[in-house]
């Protein structure tokens, strides 16, 4: 069984090449473009990874956030550009 | 003054008088002794020579009785051997109470001449032999109460010429220290008017003696001073009106913060008068301004500057300066920030929106390289569509480059935004339709159909652009709706979401990022607000936001209009 990621960022111009990139590593990925609807997808099915824009519309990660989650998720780190290799 | 002087005067005049008399005195009592000495040897004689032509004792007695009437003088006869040839009482003097008569009689019959003066020369006495027909001895006695008269009366004058002397001298005196204390008061005076500051009488010497000296050096230091005077009133005048000019608060206080001085500025920033010579107010609540002023003159003051808020949306900047060791006057100066304080906050909000704006693109463009380079040219679906994405991003990296140029050139007046009429309507059914699968409506009321705003083409797509894709994230896909309204002289352009709006705590907050622009808060509603902020103020245009939860958000930019007769018919 695969890996499941969920990819939430409202710019679908960046979900669409980074969804690409992960599926073609062998990822299963699901995608939202707000927090809300990041959370009924989450709530419904179970992931193994979660790539998380830290500012989204209906969902402020970074109010609730620690500063590692930041680092980890915030769109200021250069990981989402290997989303592969996460 | 005049008084001492006229009483010195009068005092020397004394003085001087006394030893006068004592050596005129002692003088003509002298000589008056010889006179009266002179007087008796005479008679002593004159009647020695009668005497010797006469020839019996009756004729002798008859002629000293005559002489002695005539000359007021006692005349006694002895004979060769003694005995009195006259009575012993002679012109009422009995010559037996001469305490030197028996020397004077032993003397004569002798031989010899005396002439005594005794009896603390009251009385002269004469002795002389008698030679010719009657040889014997002459006593001649002269009681002198003439000479006594005439001592006194010498004294008497002495004593009132001293008198005429005190008084003259002192009424001399009197006018002589009348005069010199004049002079001496014009000079006072003169120098009583400069203490007081008044430089304009001059002071004329009257004669060129010492006083006139000193009258000629306060007359150049009176000169001396008024033209330093007037060269620090001069100072002082420019200095009051460069202080005027500032846009500092300049204030001066002393030790008990009594106000010295304090520009209109200053007046304006304290929101209270400052009046010369009233104590320093305390207009804030937050802050106390004479606790602030008052450490200024502890010992260990130094210059120093502090950031207050006194009230909530102004910064002042208050630099503090200690008197120097001498002064005692020490200088606050007030100065606003606020506005400087705003606008480093916008620049740098604006540059960390401008940067994050580019971000994206980016990050897409990079995104979708990548994956064309991973594979995804080799399959003409998938590449088309990333090369999509690329073509869009690049169009909205060049778009919103192009708009920061502009800004950036506005800001720094480099270029101003030059404005023209912009048909409102075409534009937003463009952008709408660029925007793609959201459900976007564009509304125009009646009177607007052909509403065209003053503005700069692209500042204002890109502006409303923003503002669309920002309401379009809130929305989470539902309905946006473009609305533009005239409204005297103006229109107005809503951007108004469905979405579940912002709570009234949040609204504020957006507010405030896009009017007090927090840097640090930059993140979440604000992303590309700034720009748009910037860009509808460069435009000379308002910006306003309103939401309710539940109900949306709408975003509010008025511009001014360019009346069109015809849409308005």
């Amino acid at each position: 069984m695969s890996t499941r990621v969920l990819l939430v960022d409202d710019e679908r111009d960046i979900v669409a090449p980074v969804s690409y990139a992960l599926e073609q590593e062998g990822f299963e990925v699901r995608s939202a473009g707000d927090g809300l609807a990041a959370l009924d997808l989450a709530r419904a099915e179970r992931y193994d990874v979660v790539v998380l824009d830290v500012v989204l519309p209906g969902l402020e990660i970074c109010r609730v956030d620690t500063a590692a989650a930041r680092a980890w998720l915030t769109n200021r780190t250069d990981r989402w550009q290997r989303p592969g290799a996460g | 003054m005049r008084w001492w002087l006229a009483l010195a005067f009068a005092g020397i005049a004394a003085l001087t008088a006394i030893a006068v008399a004592q050596v005129f005195g002692a003088r003509s009592e002298a000589a008056i002794r010889e006179r009266a000495r002179d007087l008796t040897a005479g008679s002593a004689v004159t009647a020695a020579l009668e005497i010797s032509n006469a020839t019996s004792v009756e004729e002798i007695r008859s002629m000293v009785a005559d002489l002695a009437a005539s000359r007021a003088v006692s005349l006694f006869v002895l004979d060769a051997k003694g005995s009195f040839v006259t009575p012993e009482r002679s012109h009422g003097f009995a010559v037996r109470a001469l305490p030197n008569f028996a020397e004077l009689r032993s003397t004569a019959l002798q031989g010899r001449r005396t002439v005594e003066t005794i009896d603390h020369g009251r009385l002269v006495t004469a002795a002389l032999p008698l030679r010719g027909n009657n040889p014997g001895a002459l006593i001649a006695v002269a009681r002198r109460p003439d000479l006594e008269a005439a001592l006194g009366i010498v004294q008497k004058e002495i004593v009132r010429a001293a008198l005429w002397a005190v008084a003259i001298s002192a009424v001399v005196g009197l006018v002589v220290a009348l005069l010199i204390t004049r002079r001496i008061r014009r000079v006072g005076a003169a120098a009583a008017r400069i203490e007081q500051g008044n430089f304009d009488h001059p002071l004329e010497p009257l004669f060129p003696d010492e006083l006139g000296e000193l009258a000629v050096t306060i007359d150049s230091m009176r000169r001396r001073l008024r033209t330093s005077f007037e060269e620090l009133e001069g100072e002082r005048d420019r200095l009051e009106r460069l202080l005027e000019q500032l846009q500092e608060g300049v204030i001066a206080v002393d030790r008990e913060l009594t106000v010295e001085f304090a520009n209109s500025r200053a007046h304006q920033l304290v929101g209270s008068t400052v009046a010369r010579g009233e104590q320093l107010p305390d207009p804030w609540p937050l802050f106390s301004f004479r606790e602030a002023a008052s450490s200024m003159f502890e010992p260990s003051a130094t210059a120093h500057t502090m950031h207050v808020r006194p009230v909530s949306d102004r910064t002042y900047a208050i630099t503090l300066l200690p008197p120097r060791a001498a002064a005692s006057t020490g200088v606050v100066v007030l100065t606003d920030v606020s506005e400087r304080e705003r606008r480093e906050r916008a620049e740098r909000e604006f540059v960390t929106n401008a940067a994050h704006e580019l971000r994206t693109p980016l990050a897409a463009i990079a995104s979708a390289v990548e994956v064309l380079q991973g594979g995804a040219k080799e399959q003409p679906a998938d590449r088309d569509r990333f090369l999509e994405v690329v073509e869009r991003q690049t169009t909205r990296l060049t778009n919103l480059a192009q708009a920061l140029l502009t800004l950036a050139r506005a800001q720094t007046r480099a270029e101003s935004i030059r404005l023209e009429p912009v048909p409102l309507v075409p534009m937003l059914s463009e952008i709408a339709e660029n925007l793609g699968d959201a459900e976007i409506s564009v509304s125009v009321d009646a009177h607007a159909t052909d509403s065209v705003a003053l503005a700069h083409r692209e500042l204002l797509r890109q502006a409303l652009e923003n503002l669309a894709e920002n309401a379009l994230k809130h929305a989470s896909g539902g309905r946006l709706t473009f609305r533009v309204v005239e409204e005297d002289g103006h229109v107005r352009i809503d951007v108004a979401d469905e979405g579940p709006g912002i709570r009234a705590t949040d609204v504020e907050r957006v507010f405030d990022r896009f009017y007090r622009a927090d840097g640090s808060e930059v993140d979440g509603f604000g992303i590309g607000l700034a720009i748009v902020r910037e860009a509808i103020a460069g435009m000379e245009g308002t910006l306003s936001i309103e939401s309710r939860p539940g109900t949306g958000t709408t975003v509010s930019i008025v511009l001014r209009s360019v009346t069109n007769g015809r849409a308005r018919a």
